[in-house]
């Protein structure tokens, strides 16, 4: 029998003041849009969180353990859930105690510090992973980079660092257009197992389901499955990788999503061709039949899938330079509060908001954007870094003058 | 609401001749915003041609009521009969106070430049700019067909329309005032229909007043106009509100400042190149770039590849509270104009006592004395500049004392002369 695996990301950044300007900096130290992130939080939990993780559950107790999914909650995500929904908390709590959902292990601050410092890297993960086990009471063994970035260099850290395996984009010049659907190794490493993303059928539900203008409109559970039994003959595993939020937030529940995910199990199981697993599962029953080579960065991002999203202009360059730079400085002081404020700036969306990518992509870009363009963003985010460079030089003046 | 220079300068300007015996009638392509004014009249053309067209093309009671309407917006009780005399009387009563006749009507664009109040760019005139100039012309047949006066002074090209309409239906003279030039504005690639309006507004013109030397040595040169024609008379600057204002200084480092629309003209990218020599050898000095204009995304990015927005920001448009503020914040003005006609803006700075560098394609080179002057494309000069005024308080200091001596160039001064030019053309 072959295998389906369902992975979704659940993340919230700490969204930044739109009117955190010059005269600020030196003075206020209050960067985060606290009314709105509360509003957002509390929206999504509504629209996506509460509804989705519902129906997981309802469908994980209809069909026993034949039901299975796998969930990267961010860090910021919980503490926000924390703060301003605890109920979400609650849900995804009941949720892992079913035993059919796995925890993925991510970077707590849902960061792109693997390009820039692999201390800060390691110690994200070793916070999520705290995190995962105080919250949830589990260990996760497998490791999902930030948006699906994925590098060799990258694989050999994580491989390193006593992860089993981890998940990655299916673009098409990384798999050097063989399918998506079996379990791979990267090059050069043994022991370490990746899984890819289908990108057309993950796409299908998350970004084309209410598109009425594509040939596949309208998508419902029967014609899904249809396809994944009828377009996938061979392979070992399809793997559905998307936002969490694709349930009722991009797709609205009038979209019909929620039936789609309601039935969509049924419509599998029945056929007794495939069984869901989680991404552990998977790795365990399927050995690796061919090596990935990625000497450049995938993503799931934009058309391009490589770094361009956060990493693609003048202002994304500078910014994530200067945030990274003050790493020694940060750390020096071992002040629990300023880390936590600069870890809070390394969220990758500060960066995605820059974005200057105006074709296709920037629609998506802007939809999720706070800002009215990736310039304000940009003056936003570094008006606050500086505000932040400056309390540290403040704290270490401070410090050095009690000797 | 007044915004950039021109603004500035016929609000000044037009203040300041109301209190030498004139009548005025100051006529706007639209007026929205209650403007008080002391013995000046007000029109909104866009009001004039609305009544016009209820009017059934005539004279209706609606449009006089308008105009009594307009008027009434004088907040000086004394002027109550002005306003609600009938029109033929105006000339009588002004004539009362002055040896001549003494009507002029001005004409003012408000300059409403996309880049002017909003966050969008600069530089860049509304779409319709054509279609606002021609409504312009057509309010001006009513206003010749209901006011008196003796001269027309019209103020930059969007105007110049009007202004001959208005001189070709009455015969009156013309003084054509110019503020800034598409030249000035776009550099070498100007609008061939701008610069064609401006031309036949400078023919036309009996008289024709350039706000600086600078800008009447480019009227010679750029449209051949006989320097004969044109007279030079400086902006002013309103010294009695130089008091006081508090110098918050929050961050204890030295502060640049550059203010202004953010385009071509202005220099901004020369800030930018200056900014960073003195980043690069100085640890305590931080920019900021205030304005908006359709070159700040340029800006924006080219900080960035320099990679030094942690200390050079970007302010955005700022109120006046705002500049207010920035200016108590701020050690040294910029003023890298690549051709400025004028340049209000570095005066302002002095009277908030900023010290200031300017570039010597500027007016405002020719009237302030005590500041460091440079060519706008001399980045290497400017950013030495820079560096001695951040290195020595002392010279920020002198800069600032010797630029007390403000008071001489007044509006009262500048209108003196206005006035000068008018009972010329008069007589």
């Amino acid at each position: 029998m072959r295998s389906i695996c369902l992975y979704f990301q659940v993340h919230q950044p700490f969204r930044l003041r739109k009117d955190y300007n010059f005269f600020d900096v030196g003075m206020d130290h209050f960067y985060e849009d606290y009314e709105s992130n509360r509003a957002i939080a509390r929206k999504v939990a509504q629209k996506c969180y509460l509804p989705t993780n519902r129906l997981m559950l309802d469908l994980i107790n209809k069909y026993g353990s034949r039901f299975k999914v796998s969930y990267a909650i961010s860090g910021v995500a919980l503490e926000q859930f924390d703060a301003y929904c605890p109920d979400v908390k609650q849900s995804f709590l009941d949720l892992v105690e079913t035993g059919c959902v796995e925890l993925i292990n991510e970077t707590y601050y849902h960061s792109l510090s693997f390009l820039y410092s692999r201390e800060e890297f390691r110690e994200q993960i070793l916070l999520h992973r705290a995190a995962m086990k105080d919250i949830f009471g589990v260990e996760p063994s497998i490791f999902r980079n930030t948006e699906l970035i994925y590098h060799n260099d990258l694989a050999q850290e994580i491989s390193m660092l006593g992860f089993k395996a981890m998940l990655m984009e299916g673009a098409d010049r990384t798999l050097n257009w063989r399918s998506p659907n079996y379990v791979y190794k990267p090059k050069g490493i043994s022991g370490f197992k990746l899984l890819l993303k289908n990108y057309r059928l993950s796409d299908d539900i998350a970004f084309r389901f209410s598109n009425k203008k594509w040939q596949g409109f309208p998508l419902t559970a029967d014609k899904f499955s249809h396809w994944i039994h009828q377009d996938y003959p061979r392979g070992q595993v399809i793997n559905l990788f998307m936002d969490y939020e694709t349930f009722g937030e991009h797709q609205w529940s009038e979209t019909g999503i929620f039936e789609f995910l309601k039935h969509f199990p049924r419509e599998v199981l029945e056929r007794e061709e495939y069984e869901f697993l989680t991404p552990s599962e998977v790795f365990e029953k399927y050995d690796p039949v061919g090596d990935i080579d990625a000497p450049d960065y995938v993503s799931w991002a934009d058309e391009e899938r490589d770094l361009t999203a956060w990493l693609g202009n003048e202002m994304q360059e500078a910014s994530l330079e200067a945030v990274y730079k003050m790493e020694q400085a940060i750390k020096s002081l071992k002040n629990p509060t300023l880390t936590r404020v600069w870890r809070k700036l390394q969220t990758s969306d500060h960066f995605y908001y820059m974005c200057t990518k105006w074709a296709n992509d920037g629609d998506v870009h802007k939809y999720f954007s706070p800002f009215d363009s990736p310039y304000d963003a940009f003056v936003v985010y570094n008006n606050v870094l500086s505000d932040l460079a400056l309390s540290i030089k403040n704290e270490t003046c401070a410090t050095t003058s009690n000797f | 609401m007044i915004s950039g220079g021109l603004g500035t300068a016929c609000f000044g300007l037009t203040r300041e001749l109301s209190k030498r015996h004139l009548d005025l009638t100051f006529v706007l392509p639209r007026f929205d915003v209650q403007q008080k004014l002391n013995k000046v009249r007000i029109l909104g053309a866009d009001n004039l041609l609305m009544d016009y067209k209820l009017g059934g093309g005539g004279l209706s009671a609606s449009y006089r009521e308008r105009l009594a309407n307009v008027t009434f917006i004088q907040s000086d009780a004394r002027l109550q009969p002005y306003a609600r005399a009938p029109f033929s009387a105006l000339p009588q009563i002004s004539s009362a106070f002055s040896p001549i006749s003494n009507e002029v009507t001005s004409l003012a664009p408000q300059l409403r430049m996309a880049g002017g109040a909003s966050a969008a760019g600069g530089g860049q005139y509304q779409a319709n700019i054509y279609d606002e100039i021609e409504k312009l012309r057509h309010a001006s047949h009513l206003i010749c067909a209901t006011e008196s006066f003796d001269v027309i002074h019209a103020h930059d090209w969007m105007t110049y329309a009007a202004a001959i309409e208005a001189k070709n239906i009455t015969g009156k003279p013309l003084v054509v005032h110019v503020h800034s030039m598409e030249f000035d504005r776009s550099g070498d690639h100007p609008n061939s229909r701008i610069m064609k309006e401006e031309l036949r507004g400078l023919r036309h013109a009996d008289r024709i007043i350039a706000v600086s030397d600078y800008t009447k040595s480019n009227l010679v040169r750029r449209y051949h106009i006989p320097p004969e024609n044109i007279t030079t008379v400086h902006n002013g600057i309103d010294v009695h509100e130089s008091t006081t204002f508090s110098g918050v200084k929050p961050l204890g480092e030295v502060l640049i400042m550059f203010m202004g629309r953010i385009t071509f003209q202005k220099g901004p990218e020369y800030f930018v190149e200056a900014a960073k020599l003195v980043y690069d050898r100085c640890d305590h000095v931080r920019f900021v770039m205030a304005g908006s204009g359709d070159a700040l995304e340029g800006m924006i990015r080219k900080v960035a590849a320099l990679k030094m927005q942690d200390r050079f920001h970007f302010s955005g448009f700022l109120g006046p509270q705002e500049v207010e503020k920035i200016y108590g914040m701020s050690d040294l003005y910029v003023m890298p104009s690549v051709s400025e006609p004028f340049g209000l803006t570095a005066m302002e700075a002095s009277r908030f006592h900023v010290p200031v560098i300017i570039s010597k394609q500027s007016g405002i080179s020719e009237v302030l004395d005590h500041v460091l002057k440079v060519d706008f494309w001399d980045v290497q000069k400017l950013a030495d500049c820079m560096m001695a005024v951040v290195r020595h308080p002392s010279l920020r200091q002198a800069l600032v004392r010797h630029n007390q001596l403000l008071k001489h160039h007044s509006w009262q001064a500048s209108a003196a002369k206005v006035h000068y030019i008018y009972k010329e053309l008069a007589e």
